[in-house]
């Protein structure tokens, strides 16, 4: 998850005007992209939208975007990423669990 | 570090759904919300949002980015230019003829600028349009080797050339990412 920040072919976004930079995987974005055309086309007429949680790495000038976790969605409201009760409980889940290992990793 | 999603049916956006869910389980002032947008026929696109730093984050709507003006809502920029973006977009949007792109639903609209609680809302956002490196098959919404183009805020230029410019920098951004 966290700290996984080498051998990692890597882009990065900046735009004039602004000091914060945002760097990603290639991977993170070639895979949420590749998950997005699934919910796509997952069923007619704009298919499902799909959504996770980015972990990575910041500074104060730099945001890093190195790894993904899908969160996966009941639909319980329609095919929007919309998130019921359940499926906030999975990311709260998900996020206490990637904080302990997290916590567990800088040990 | 923030949250990713896709919209299918509204634009590079945060709706209030989305803003909640942010809100709520990414309240730090550095995390990031990451917004897909996939189409049939077009490029799938994508922009980030961050809070600036009143903790506000942007979440305005100029509808669809053309490819020749990719920054979502250009800091400084003026409602007459917003308009124009916004008119562009719909252009765009009908010109691209997926059949997604009316009305975007549940994405805020643009604040506007006489509204004194809407000057925090200044837009801190980038859009990056996905460049095909290689065609794609027929009918699989553009999957193929694909990198994100920084996009640098009000330096947008026009169609091939600003393709041709975008895949000279993206190069060598990426020569230099690989080296960093």
């Amino acid at each position: 998850m966290t700290g996984a920040t080498t051998d990692v072919e890597r882009g990065s976004w900046t735009a004039a005007g602004h000091s914060r930079s945002i760097e990603y995987a290639t991977a993170v974005w070639t895979d949420i992209r590749a998950d997005a055309i699934e919910g796509f086309n997952k069923l007619p007429h704009c298919g499902v939208e799909i959504g996770g949680v980015l972990f990575g790495t910041k500074d104060s000038a730099c945001v890093k975007a190195l790894e993904f976790r899908a969160v996966p969605c009941e639909y319980a409201y329609g095919p929007s990423y919309t998130l019921s009760e359940k499926d906030q409980a999975g990311l709260k889940e998900l996020l206490a669990r990637a904080s302990a290992e997290y916590e567990h990793g800088e040990a | 570090m923030g949250c990713y999603h896709s919209h299918t049916r509204s634009e590079i956006c945060l709706s209030e759904r989305d803003l909640e869910l942010f809100n709520r389980f990414f309240p730090e002032p550095w995390q990031i919300a990451f917004v897909v947008r996939s189409a049939n026929f077009s490029p799938t696109r994508a922009g980030f949002f961050f809070r600036e730093s009143n903790r506000k984050i942007l979440a305005e709507r100029t509808g669809s980015p053309p490819a020749s003006h990719p920054a979502i809502g250009t800091p400084g920029g003026s409602a007459a230019a917003e308009a124009g973006r916004a008119e562009q977009s719909k252009q765009r949007a009908s010109a691209d003829g997926d059949g997604t792109e009316e009305s975007p639903r549940g994405c805020h609209p643009t604040p506007n600028p006489a509204d004194r609680s809407a000057t925090n809302w200044r837009s801190v956002a980038y859009c990056a349009i996905e460049e095909r490196v290689a065609e794609p098959a027929r009918g699989n919404a553009g999957i193929g080797p694909c990198r994100l183009i920084a996009v640098q805020a009000g330096a947008a230029k026009n169609g091939a050339a600003a393709r041709k410019s975008n895949r000279d920098s993206k190069t060598e951004s990426h020569s230099d990412a690989g080296a960093s």
